[in-house]
């Protein structure tokens, strides 16, 4: 039987991926930063030993900076704002396979669905939902507000 | 020698990400394609010839065990090497992929030291001598 997911695995994890692929650094969140009046939110589905779905959601500005560096491009590079829906979606796929190894284990078997991402106002984000399994927010640069949620069926 | 590359992924982000981290990684290359899915793969696969694919695993349309399958059946698979790159981490999927053929498996995220790896376990260098 898989152990519960804990905060500090989703914390610790999107840490690590936005540091290691997107060289963003990351913080627990502790006062709360404005909104911009939209999140580019990424949603995947996990089926296996578990079921359920991950919801990532950041703010366009930082999406855009998120491309940038993922691609190694400067952020006002008109490729950056077009990209910055698949630089969210990507970040959550990768989020999701460290994510469910260091859950479920390297042996557990699991299938990923490819993420799906919109534009919606912050207050609709699921990734700050009250009825998630888990979640996690934290302050990317000092400057952006990073929210993951996990939903276990 | 200079390769011939095609990269399969529907996130045009990724498949980016693959070219400039080859470049980076100072592969010489001909050419690099690219397509978005299985399908797009085949119908390049049988119009040019390509030295090495890179493939996704989780697409729309045909997925990348999809296409593996297909090269193997088409005969396809015999002299091009596929590499698989995605965040799926599961060493029984892992274990799958290397039993129907294969050739490494690139986890994400990825950096260019990576990929020199992958030439190096494909072709037995990462500079194409």
């Amino acid at each position: 039987m898989a152990p519960e997911i804990t905060q500090e695995q989703l914390e610790s994890t999107v840490g690590k991926v936005l540091q290691d692929a997107a060289f963003v650094f990351t913080e627990p969140l502790e006062d709360d930063l404005p909104d911009e009046g939209e999140v580019v939110q990424a949603t995947l589905e996990f089926t296996g030993s578990k079921d359920g779905r991950l919801v990532f959601s950041v703010p366009p500005t930082f999406a855009i900076e998120l491309a940038a560096n993922l691609l190694g491009i400067e952020a006002d590079d008109p490729t950056a704002t077009s990209q910055k829906n698949d630089a969210v979606g990507e970040t959550l796929n990768i989020v999701a396979g460290i994510l469910m190894e260091s859950w479920l284990g390297a042996d557990a078997q699991y299938n990923l669905s490819p993420p799906t991402t919109r534009t919606i106002p912050p207050a609709d984000t699921e990734a700050r939902s009250d009825e998630a399994t888990c979640r996690t927010s934290l302050a990317a640069d000092d400057e952006y507000r990073v929210d993951l949620a996990i939903f276990v069926s | 020698m200079s390769y011939k590359i095609l990269i399969v992924d529907d996130s045009p982000l990724m498949r980016a990400m693959v070219k400039k981290s080859i470049a980076i990684a100072g592969i010489p290359t001909e050419s690099i394609q690219e397509a978005g899915h299985g399908v797009e793969a085949l119908a390049i696969l049988k119009a040019s010839p390509i030295d090495l694919v890179f493939s996704d695993l989780h697409m729309p349309e045909m997925n990348g065990i999809e296409l593996v399958e297909a090269m193997a059946s088409q005969g396809l698979l015999k002299s091009i090497p596929v590499v698989i790159v995605s965040s799926d981490r599961s060493q029984k999927h892992i274990a799958r992929l290397k039993e129907i053929g294969v050739r490494a498996y690139l986890t994400k995220p990825f950096r260019p030291e990576d990929i020199s790896q992958v030439f190096k376990i494909v072709f037995g260098s990462s500079e194409g001598a």
